[in-house]
């Protein structure tokens, strides 16, 4: 009767270290995807403006000296 | 009692003997073991040592296939049959083993049955307060339990005569009857019988004759009615002790005569003595003195034959005293030594056998002790052996825990070690790329600084320039030339200001892209000396997927800009031609004129030739001028491909 108690109380004991563990990832992995989503989201702002200029830049006909049309402001990017 | 039927059964009993000898041979296991122990019991009213034997196997086998029920009913068996040898400590030994195995199995009756059994070995010990002590917990199990309840009388009988060895005859009776109320609910005539018998003789002894001439009557019309015939002169030698008794003398005498015949017929001499010493008495009582003489002497005889010693002094006692009332003083006196010889006898026998009881007892007392010790010791390993399992399995579970909690915490470690590793890449890579856009937005604020300033100026500067030549029309040739050239100086400062603006604002200048520029500034060469025939080739072998840093880029293209440059300006060519190519380890620039050339001992070489030199060492290249009077110039730029971008 006893075994059979110390039994039920090792599986539980089992159990609850492992939703614990469980849990915690859970939270990390949650944590961790926010961190990610925000670097992401700079990083693909950075990108795109540097494709856009790029492009811009490779679209800049040089025999017509049209510098001020490439030669915009860039607004969507803040360089610190 | 019961042992007279028990013993009415031999013949059917002999068949049962007969046939488990026979089946046993081709039997083995569970079945084999049972066997052996019907056997066992079978033969221990016959043959003690076979029964012991059968009894011994069984014990073995059973041990044998661990079956722990065949087990408790072999050492039952065993125990039966020290029982019956009279060895009974032996006997309470093994009747105690079989109760331990069924009490580790918890088997109730089984549990019951031993304690009746230990209840009748202690018993037959004399330790009535031990005996009882078992009946009493046999007793209440069984009670409590709604198996078999022939069981619960048959206990209830057993304390009976545990009372009654102790003379309690009041205990007695009260559970005889208990004994019998449960025989009449269950309608059960043999039991009813036997335990009215027993009744109407424990009247006898608490003087209530009546009693025992009603009981006996009701037993023996019991007995008769289903068939066990036997058992009849018992009674009636119980109805005849209570008719002597009540001075009935003439219905006893008939009574005695009808018991003494049914002894003689079964061969009962053990109770025909005493029937034949009783009658002898009753007849002295009624004056019958010749009778009593014959009865007396009779009934003398057999208990001399078979050594009923009670009997024995009872009939020479009375004799004694039939003697003295006939004058016959020598018999008398003689009878009455006999008497006292018997007297001592039975005392001495009575003596010795209390002194045995008494070791007995002390025996018993001792392996009791002993078996408490073992069964201390029993328990007390059975819980070191409990607490070590539990050590043990505690031990492995909190391995178990441990090791599942390392595994997990490896695991989260992982986790975040994955996780940061991929947040500092995921950083590192926005540190790079935030770098890389501030460069770029540097580069294009400086680009259009330069347009927007220096870019303006030189244009006012063109602009003033062209105002003043064509503003003062007056003015000397040489100040126009001047102006002119000061103009086109500043054009081509725009020019290159706005290649260098190019160049910054490009992070790498591909191949087809450099190719692309030169082709342009080739046409536009073309366009300015018309005269002059250009060309350009490229090899075709040279990789398009070829790249230059935008400096690698502008150098290049500054080279072949200057050397065109300088065959339109002092070579006087006809014909200019740029060729690229390219080998396993160089990429070469090729500017040729078949202009008028020059002497590279006399000429020392001007600014432009110097920056070409000074760009090509900045590319890493070997730059050479080959040249001669009236045979063209060559201007030849070589790059090793691995410091290339």
């Amino acid at each position: 009767m006893t075994l059979y108690y110390l039994l039920i109380f090792f599986a539980l004991v089992v159990a609850g270290v492992f939703l614990a563990f469980q849990k915690r990832n859970k939270r990390l992995n949650k944590a961790h995807k926010l961190i990610v989503d925000s670097l992401s989201i700079d990083l693909s702002l950075h990108l795109s403006q540097i494709e856009f200029r790029q492009k811009s830049l490779s679209a800049y006909d040089f025999l017509r000296y049209n510098l001020e049309e490439v030669l915009v402001v860039q607004q969507r990017v803040k360089i610190k | 009692m019961l042992s007279l039927i028990f013993n009415s059964g031999k013949l059917v009993a002999q068949t049962v003997v007969d046939s488990l000898l026979q089946v046993r041979y081709n039997q083995q296991g569970d079945a084999l073991a049972a066997t052996l122990n019907e056997l066992s019991w079978e033969f221990k009213s016959r043959q003690l040592d076979s029964a012991k034997l059968f009894a011994v196997q069984a014990v073995a086998l059973s041990n044998e296939l661990k079956n722990d029920t065949l087990l408790a009913a072999s050492y039952n068996s065993l125990a039966n049959v020290f029982e019956a040898s009279g060895a009974l400590d032996s006997a309470l030994v093994y009747h105690e083993h079989s109760l331990l195995i069924k009490s580790r199995m918890r088997d109730s009756t089984g549990i019951a049955d031993s304690y009746n059994n230990l209840g009748i070995v202690y018993d037959e010990l004399g330790n009535y307060e031990q005996s009882l002590r078992y009946y009493f917990d046999a007793l209440a199990i069984y009670e409590r339990l709604a198996g078999d309840w022939s069981k619960v009388p048959m206990v209830l009988s057993n304390i009976g005569i545990v009372y009654k060895k102790q003379e309690a005859y009041d205990k007695t009776m009260e559970f005889y009857t208990r004994a019998l109320d449960v025989y009449k609910q269950h309608n059960y005539e043999i039991g009813i019988a036997i335990t009215k018998g027993n009744i109407g003789a424990l009247a006898i002894k608490t003087g209530d004759f009546y009693k025992t001439i009603q009981y006996a009557k009701q037993a023996k019309k019991l007995y008769t009615k289903l068939g066990y015939l036997r058992y009849l002169p018992y009674m009636t030698v119980n109805m005849a002790i209570a008719n002597d008794s009540l001075e009935n003398y003439g219905e006893a005498s008939q009574l005695y005569i009808a018991s003494i015949a049914a002894f003689e017929k079964d061969n009962n001499l053990y109770e025909l003595s005493n029937a034949r010493i009783s009658y002898g008495n009753n007849l002295y009582t009624q004056y019958q003195d010749k009778k009593a003489f014959a009865e007396l002497l009779s009934g003398l005889k057999i208990a001399e034959q078979n050594d009923f010693k009670e009997f024995e002094q009872k009939a020479v006692s009375a004799l004694a005293i039939l003697y003295r009332e006939s004058d016959n003083y020598t018999k008398a006196y003689e009878y009455s030594q006999r008497e006292h010889k018997l007297y001592k006898e039975l005392f001495e026998e009575e003596k010795t056998k209390s002194i045995f009881e008494l070791e007995t007892k002390y025996q018993t007392q001792k392996k009791e002790n002993q078996i408490l010790i073992q069964q201390a010791l029993l328990v007390q390993k059975e819980a070191q052996v409990v607490r070590k399992n539990m050590m043990i399995f505690g031990s492995l579970g909190l391995a178990v825990i441990l090791g599942l909690l390392g595994f997990l915490i490896f695991r989260q470690q992982k986790l975040k070690n994955e996780q940061l590793q991929k947040e500092a890449a995921l950083g590192m890579a926005l540190t790079k790329i935030e770098t890389q856009n501030k460069l770029q937005e540097q580069r294009l604020r400086i680009s259009r600084d330069l347009h927007d300033n220096i870019g303006a100026q030189l244009t006012f500067i063109i602009s003033s320039l062209d105002n003043l030549k064509y503003g003062y029309k007056n003015l000397e040739k040489g100040v126009t030339d001047k102006l002119s050239q000061v103009s086109t100086f500043t054009g081509q400062t725009i020019y290159e200001l706005r290649d260098t603006i190019w160049a910054m604002n490009k992070s790498e200048i591909d191949f087809d892209d450099l190719k692309s520029r030169i082709s342009n500034f080739i046409e536009k060469a073309q366009s300015a000396a018309t005269r002059t025939a250009f060309s350009f080739d490229v090899n075709t072998q040279i990789k398009n997927d070829r790249n230059f840093t935008s400096l690698q880029g502008m150098n290049i293209y500054r080279i072949i800009q200057e050397s065109v440059n300088n065959s339109l300006k002092y070579a006087n060519a006809g014909k200019i031609a740029v060729t690229i190519s390219e080998n396993d380890t160089h990429l070469s620039f090729n500017i040729n004129d078949n202009g008028q050339g020059f002497d590279q001992e006399s000429i020392s070489l001007g600014n432009g030739l110097l920056n070409m030199k000074k760009r090509a060492q900045e590319l890493g290249g070997d730059f050479q001028v080959i040249a001669s009077l009236d045979h063209g110039t060559s201007v030849r730029l070589q790059l090793p491909i691995n410091s290339l971008k």
